[in-house]
C-alpha cells in the first residue's frame, strides 16, 4: 500500500530510512528515479566513446546545477535569472585562486562557494521585498552587472580574453588527462545534490521552504521566519551552483564573462529545472537528462542544414511542455503512474 | 560645458528611443500583469520587417512603420493565443517561461532565416549630423525622440479619453469589477498584448535607422526596456518616458566620465537601488512590487 501511494513523509518519516515509492512524490524517492540515477551510473561505467562521455559529462553537471537551481527556484520559490553570476563566482574564484596563488580547486570551491554564498544572500536580503517578476527581473539585473564587472576589472578576471588554466595533468590541481575522474567529479556531484534534495524535502527546513513559498503569511503565523528562509535558500543554491562552476572551469580549462556569466546560462538552469519538474528532486535530473543530450544531437545532426535550428525545436518544446505539462516530466510521470496505479490497486481491493 | 549640454541633450534624446521602446511592455505589463520575455525578439521583427519594406519597396522606415504596425499588431494576436493565454491563469512563473521559449524561437528563426548578418538601411539624410546651436545631433534621434513625446502624450489621452482606455484602466484596477461592469476582459487582454506588440512595431521602425539590425538585437534593448518599465512603475506611461530618460542620461553621462563599457553597468546598479529603496518604481502603484502583482 505505502509502495503504491509513496507515503507522504510524516513526522515519524522524517529522520528514518529512505521511504520508497513508485510515483515521484515530495521527500521519497520513487522506482523511477532509482532507476534513471543506476542507469546513469551504469553509463559512465560502461560507455567509453570519447564524444558520448563528454555529452555524458555536461548532462551531469548541468543535472546538478539545475537541481541547485531548484533550491531556490523550485523549493523556495526564488526564480532567479541571475544564478549564472553564482556560477561565474564559483569559476573565477577557483581559477584566479589557482593562477595567481597556486591555492588547489579542491580548496578553491569552498572558496567560491562560501562568496558565492554571501552573494545570494546580500541579493536575496536586498531584494526582500520583492515578488514575482519584480524579483525575477532584480536577480536579471544583478546578473549583468556581475557579468560587465568581471569583463571590466581586467587586473583580476583577464577581461575579455579569459583565463586559461594549463592543460597540464595534476589530481593536485584536479586537472586529468583523461576523461574518466571528470565523469566521477560531476556524476558525484549530480547525486550529492540529488540526494541533499531529497533531504531537504524530508527535512523541517524543507517545509519551512515549502510553506514560505506556497503561503507566507500563513508561514510567519506559524512561526517561521521567512526572510531567514529565503536567504538561506538562496545562500544554499548559490554555493552549490558556484561548486558546478569551479567543476565547469576544471573541465573546461577556459573562462570568459560573456560566455560564463551570460543570462542564457542562467534561462538554462531555470528551463531545465523547469522543464523536467519545478521543486522536485528528481525534475531537474530528468530535465538535464533529456535536453542536453538532445540539444548536443540535434546540434550535430542539424548544424549542416542550419545553425540554430535545433533552438527552434528546444524554444518549441519548451513552450508546449511548460503549457500543457506544468509540473514538467516529473508531474507528467507522476500522473501515469497514477493512472497506471489506480486500476491495479482497486483490482486488488476486489480480490 | 558645451560637452556636458551635447551629453545632456543627447541623453535625453536617447531616452525618448528607449521609452518609445518599453512602452508597449509597460502597457502589457501594467494590463495583464505579465512579463513578456519576448519582447526584445518582437522588437526584432519589427526590425527586420521595416528593413525588408524598405529594401523591396522603397521608402523609408518612418513610412514602413505604416505597415510594421499593423503586421506586429497581428503577430501579437498568434502569439498571444499561442503563448500567453493557455497561461493567463496560472502562476506568472508559466508565462514567464512560456514567453522565454517563444522568444529563444524567434531568435534562433531568425538565425536559420536570416543569417547573422547585420542588416542597415541608408541614413535619411546622407548621415549629417543635424546643427543647433553648439550641439549637433543626428536626425534620427531628434526625429525618434519627438514621436516618442507624441507617442506617449497619445496614449496617455487614449487611456484618459476613450471608452477602450477607460476599460483598460478599470481592468486595471479591479479585474473581476470590471467583468462586473460588462467589459470582456479576455478580449480587452487580447487587445491590449496586440496593441503592445504594434507599438513594438513602430519603435523597431524608429529605430532602425539608429542600430544595424540582427537576430540577437532585441537582447541588448530587452534589457533596458525592463529596467524603464520597472523603474517607471509599472503600467505607468509617463513613468515609462521619465525613466527611459533616466537611463538615456545616465547611459550618456556614465559613458563619458567614467567609460563606454560600464556604461550598462550603471543602468543596472541604478535599478537595483531603486528596486531596494523604491521598489514601486518612481511613479508606480504602491505595494505593487511586494505582492508580485499577479497573486
Amino acid at each position: 500500500m505505502t509502495l503504491l501511494t509513496g507515503a507522504p513523509a510524516d513526522g515519524k518519516g522524517i529522520g528514518k530510512g529512505i521511504s520508497l515509492s513508485v510515483a515521484p512524490r515530495r521527500g521519497t524517492v520513487s522506482i523511477v528515479e532509482i532507476v534513471v540515477l543506476a542507469a546513469c551510473v551504469v553509463a559512465a561505467l560502461a560507455i567509453t566513446n570519447r564524444h558520448a562521455v563528454d555529452i555524458m559529462i555536461r548532462t551531469f553537471l548541468w543535472g546538478g546545477l539545475a537541481l541547485a537551481w531548484n533550491i531556490a527556484g523550485g523549493y523556495a520559490g526564488l526564480i532567479s535569472f541571475g544564478h549564472a553570476a553564482f556560477f561565474g563566482i564559483g569559476a573565477y574564484t577557483s581559477t584566479i585562486l589557482l593562477l595567481g596563488y597556486g591555492v588547489p580547486p579542491w580548496i578553491g570551491l569552498l572558496a567560491g562557494a562560501l562568496l558565492a554564498a554571501c552573494a545570494g544572500a546580500l541579493l536575496t536580503t536586498v531584494c526582500a521585498r520583492l515578488r514575482g517578476p519584480f524579483f525575477i527581473l532584480s536577480t536579471l539585473a544583478a546578473g549583468e552587472v556581475t557579468r560587465i564587472a568581471a569583463l571590466n576589472w581586467r587586473s583580476l578576471t583577464g577581461g575579455s580574453e579569459g583565463l586559461e588554466i594549463p592543460a597540464i595533468p595534476s589530481a593536485a590541481d584536479m586537472v586529468f588527462g583523461s576523461q574518466w575522474p571528470y565523469l566521477a567529479l560531476v556524476l558525484g556531484y549530480m547525486l550529492l545534490l540529488f540526494v541533499l534534495s531529497v533531504a531537504i524535502e524530508r527535512s523541517r527546513y524543507g517545509y519551512h521552504l515549502f510553506a514560505v513559498r506556497d503561503d507566507e503569511d500563513g508561514a510567519s503565523a506559524i512561526g517561521i521566519n521567512p526572510r531567514f528562509t529565503r536567504v538561506s535558500a538562496m545562500a544554499l543554491s548559490a554555493a552549490l551552483t558556484a561548486i558546478g562552476g569551479t567543476l565547469f572551469a576544471q573541465y573546461f580549462l577556459y573562462l570568459d564573462p560573456t560566455h560564463i556569466i551570460s543570462p542564457d546560462i542562467s534561462f538554462e538552469f531555470a528551463l531545465i529545472s523547469a522543464l523536467g519538474g519545478l521543486g522536485t528532486a528528481g525534475g531537474p535530473v530528468f530535465g538535464a537528462l533529456i535536453i542536453v543530450p538532445l540539444s548536443e544531437l540535434l546540434r550535430g545532426l542539424l548544424s549542416q542544414s542550419a545553425s540554430g535550428l535545433h533552438l527552434v525545436i528546444y524554444g518549441t518544446v519548451v513552450i508546449i511542455v511548460i503549457l500543457y505539462f506544468p509540473s514538467g516530466i516529473s508531474g507528467a510521470l507522476a500522473r501515469a503512474w497514477s493512472l497506471l496505479a489506480r486500476p491495479a490497486g482497486a483490482r486488488k481491493k476486489a480480490v | 560645458m558645451d560637452a556636458v549640454l551635447q551629453l545632456l541633450v543627447s541623453g535625453v534624446m536617447l531616452g525618448g528611443i528607449y521609452a518609445l521602446m518599453s512602452i508597449g511592455l509597460t502597457l502589457i505589463f501594467g494590463v495583464l500583469k505579465i512579463v513578456n520575455f519576448a519582447h526584445g525578439e518582437f522588437l526584432m521583427l519589427a526590425m527586420y520587417a521595416a528593413c525588408a519594406i524598405v529594401s523591396l519597396v522603397g521608402g523609408n522606415a518612418y513610412i514602413a512603420a505604416l505597415g510594421v504596425m499593423p503586421l506586429l499588431f497581428a503577430f501579437g494576436v498568434v502569439a498571444y493565443l499561442v503563448t500567453v493565454r493557455p497561461a493567463i491563469d496560472k502562476p506568472h512563473l508559466i508565462v514567464v517561461f512560456a514567453t522565454m521559449g517563444l522568444s529563444i524561437v524567434m531568435q534562433n528563426l531568425a538565425l536559420v532565416l536570416m543569417s547573422a548578418d547585420l542588416r542597415d538601411v541608408p541614413p535619411l539624410v546622407g548621415g549629417t549630423p543635424l546643427q543647433i546651436g553648439p550641439l549637433y545631433l543626428r536626425l534620427e534621434l531628434v526625429l525618434g525622440f519627438l514621436i516618442s513625446i507624441a507617442v506617449t502624450l497619445a496614449l496617455m489621452v487614449f487611456l484618459k479619453r476613450s471608452y477602450l482606455g477607460k476599460a483598460i484602466r478599470a481592468t486595471v484596477q479591479d479585474r473581476d469589477a470590471a467583468m462586473l461592469m460588462g467589459i470582456n476582459v479576455p478580449r480587452l487582454f487580447l487587445l491590449t498584448f496586440a496593441g503592445g506588440s504594434a507599438l513594438v512595431g513602430l519603435a523597431g521602425c524608429i529605430m532602425l535607422p539608429l542600430y544595424s539590425t540582427f537576430p540577437t538585437v532585441g537582447l541588448n534593448f530587452v534589457l533596458i526596456a525592463y529596467v524603464v518599465v520597472v523603474l517607471g512603475g509599472m503600467g505607468s506611461m509617463e513613468g515609462a518616458f521619465l525613466g527611459g530618460i533616466c537611463i538615456g542620461l545616465v547611459q550618456s553621462l556614465s559613458s563619458y566620465y567614467v567609460a563606454p563599457a560600464y556604461g550598462q553597468m550603471f543602468y543596472f546598479l541604478v535599478f537595483l537601488l531603486v528596486m531596494i529603496f523604491r521598489p514601486d518604481g518612481l511613479f508606480g502603484q504602491r505595494g505593487a512590487a511586494m505582492v508580485g502583482i499577479n497573486e
